[in-house]
């Protein structure tokens, strides 16, 4: 007897007993679904963030002070290092970045704020986009004008003027003028939306960019906290991270450290993480399938007790101990197999829900790999607890089994 | 074909043995047609077990086609069941889900026949007994006589050497008793070998041979004289 006939014979009796079936297959169903959101929502978790890091820009380090317990110092960074960064072989572009926070003011509205000091290719580095007007210059740096590009998030809380529901822009936000800190400057650009949420650096949607020389002098700062460099091969970022720090120390005569942010660390980092997190929380839910194992072990024991009159019929005809047991267990391996195809259906509403329901905060991702692999595994649990009761059956006495009542 | 030698079965209950078959010796041949009779309790049923392979004995040896069974592994058992036995029960034996023609199939599936030659062969046996237009009926949707000619069907698909029939006709009513008499005696007339339990001597009087049992000993074997008989053309 082949496998085909074994599983036409399940079929039968899957039929014939829909209800007994089902019960058997609620334990699976629940511990596939439970499986499947836990997986679903682990691995949406993680694209996510992975994501908000692809926005950083994946081939850009960063090079920050770091405090150097020896001289009692944080490695310092001028705004002259940048010409000697960019002349490190595999770098492409050099972009410093300062912070400060600040009170922003304009004619309507006083909000504080975040203040970027920035150059011109940090732009380019981050892939931040003008939506009106235009970006800061070099030129802007040299020569330290007093003009700043506002986050889109920041023009709205400025200058929005509420038009029903939405907020609106005024088409004259480029020119007009706001107030930094005690300082008057000119509107020159607002940045368009922005795609994924870069809240891992750039936190701020109030962000407002302003030259960093300009920065600097207002903030009576002598060094950059930190400069991103954009690299050309990603593969060689560490090495280049290194030999920055060594040109900076030799530079700065050793009196403090810096340290190397790499994007691709961090990223394999958080996905090592992830992949631990719902590893774990996955093999907890996994456990839950046990239950649902011991259930079908159950009621498998019950119908061939009371089949115990079909395997003498066929022992009769002719079945062998093989024959029997291959059957019981293609069907215990079934029903779990449904089971568990239904608890993918579940699992897979139930995170789309989860996902719908907490509007996109709670994200869920699943993966064909996750699906095969429950569906694979809910067989396994079927067939590995279908074994006591499929030998129980096979190893009746064919008589006996014809005259049990 | 069929040979036992001294066969004896014991029963166990508690400390009781219960001597179901005391020494018994039969030899069948080939086309035989034979009716084994006796009273309630003597050890038809026991022998036809021991005849068909379904138990065990104590004593004695016993062959089928020259093969000797006592050394038989169960699977070798189970491929002497399914090959050389078509075994006819008093209450049928039909599995209930199945249709006609899934139950007639059933001993075919066990002997890895191809599909196409399982519906051939189950569309003929079907025909034989004169249910080709009852293979989609469940048991539950036939009457008992039809459901015996199933059961004979489902025992002559795999082309046996013998079929056994523990009390065929036990029950059915007198006229679908002789429904299913005429198909066995037909069937032996294209040579079938049929060993048959029975209580009435209306029905040992298809055969022609009649084994008379008595408290698990033979007490008489004799032919069934032409003039006797009953059933096909005669
Ligand atoms: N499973 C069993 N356990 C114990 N004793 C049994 C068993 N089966 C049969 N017997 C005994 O063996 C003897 C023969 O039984 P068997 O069933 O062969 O009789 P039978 O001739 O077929 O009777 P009937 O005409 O009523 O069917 C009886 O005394 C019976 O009580
Ligand atoms: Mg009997």
């Amino acid at each position: 007897m082949d496998i085909r006939e074994s599983i036409r014979m399940a079929s039968v009796d899957i039929r014939v007993n829909k209800m007994r079936t089902f019960l058997s297959m609620l334990g699976v169903i629940i511990g596939i679904a439970s499986v499947i959101i836990i997986v679903a929502i682990g691995n949406g978790l993680k694209f996510k963030i992975l994501d908000q890091f692809s926005g950083l820009g994946a081939n850009s380090i960063y090079i920050l002070r770091n405090w150097d317990p020896k001289t009692q110092r944080s490695g310092e960074i001028s705004l002259d290092d940048l010409d000697m960064i960019r002349e490190v072989p595999g770098v492409t572009d050099v972009a410093p970045q300062a912070q400060w926070n600040g009170e922003v003011k304009s004619t309507i509205k006083s909000i504080p704020m975040e203040i970027r000091g920035v150059t011109e290719d940090f732009f380019g580095i981050t892939g931040m986009k003008i939506d009106k007007g235009r970006l800061l210059s070099d030129i802007d740096n040299d020569f330290r004008q007093r003009v700043c590009v506002l986050k889109r998030e920041a023009a709205l809380s400025l200058f929005s003027v509420e038009t029903g529901k939405r907020a609106v822009l005024p088409d004259d936000v480029v020119g007009k003028s706001i107030n930094i800190n005690g300082n008057r400057f000119t509107v020159i650009g607002v940045l368009g939306k922005e795609e994924a949420s870069m809240g891992f650096f750039w936190s701020g949607p109030n962000t407002v960019f302003i030259p960093v020389r300009v920065l600097l002098r207002m903030a009576q700062m002598d060094t950059l906290p930190s400069i991103s460099v954009h690299v050309q091969d990603v593969s060689k970022s560490k090495k280049i991270g290194d030999e920055i720090v060594a040109k900076l120390k030799e530079k700065h005569e050793n009196k403090g450290d810096y340290r190397v942010l790499n994007p691709d660390d961090i990223q394999k980092e958080i996905t090592t993480a992830m992949n631990i997190f719902t590893l774990v929380i996955g093999a907890i839910g996994a456990l839950s399938l046990l239950v649902g194992g011991i259930g079908i072990m159950n009621i498998m024991l019950a119908s061939v007790a009371e089949r115990t009159r079909e395997i003498g019929i066929r022992k009769a005809i002719g079945a062998k101990r093989r024959d029997i047991l291959l059957q019981f267990l293609v069907e215990a391996g079934t029903i779990s197999g449904l089971g568990g195809t239904l608890g993918i259906l579940l699992g897979i509403a139930m995170a789309k829900s989860i996902t719908i329901l907490s509007t996109n905060e709670i994200p869920s991702v699943i993966l064909p790999s996750s699906i095969l692999i429950a569906f694979l595994f809910s067989v396994f649990v079927g067939m590995f607890f279908g074994v006591y009761p499929s030998s129980k059956a096979a190893n009746m006495n064919p008589i006996e089994a014809l005259r049990y009542e | 074909m069929v040979k036992l030698t001294e066969i004896t079965k014991t029963y166990n209950i508690g400390s009781t043995d219960v001597v179901a078959l005391d020494n018994i010796s039969l030899s069948v041949k080939e086309g035989e047609f034979v009716s084994i009779m006796g009273a309630s309790g003597s050890g038809k049923s026991t022998l036809m077990n021991i005849i068909g392979c379904l138990d065990s004995f104590n004593k004695g040896s016993y062959h089928i086609d020259k093969i000797e069974v006592t050394r038989l592994s169960e699977n070798e058992l189970a491929d002497i069941r399914n090959q050389k036995i078509g075994f006819v029960f008093q209450n049928f034996n039909l599995l209930s889900k199945y249709t006609a023609r899934q139950n007639v199939e059933l001993p075919m599936i066990y002997a890895s026949l191809s599909t196409s030659e399982r519906r051939r062969r189950g569309q003929e046996a079907l025909q034989r007994v004169g249910l080709e237009n009852r293979a989609k009926h469940r048991p539950n949707e036939l009457s008992g006589g039809e459901r015996q000619r199933v059961a004979i069907a489902r025992a002559l698909v795999n082309q046996p050497s013998i079929l056994l029939a523990d009390e065929p006709t036990g029950n059915l009513d007198s006229y679908r008793s002789k429904e299913i008499m005429e198909i066995f005696t037909q069937l032996n007339q294209e040579g079938a070998t049929i060993i048959l339990v029975t209580h009435e001597p209306d029905i040992a009087r298809y055969s022609h041979r009649i084994v008379q049992l008595l408290d698990g000993q033979i007490i008489s074997d004799r032919p069934v004289p032409e003039s006797e008989r009953l059933g096909g053309s005669r």
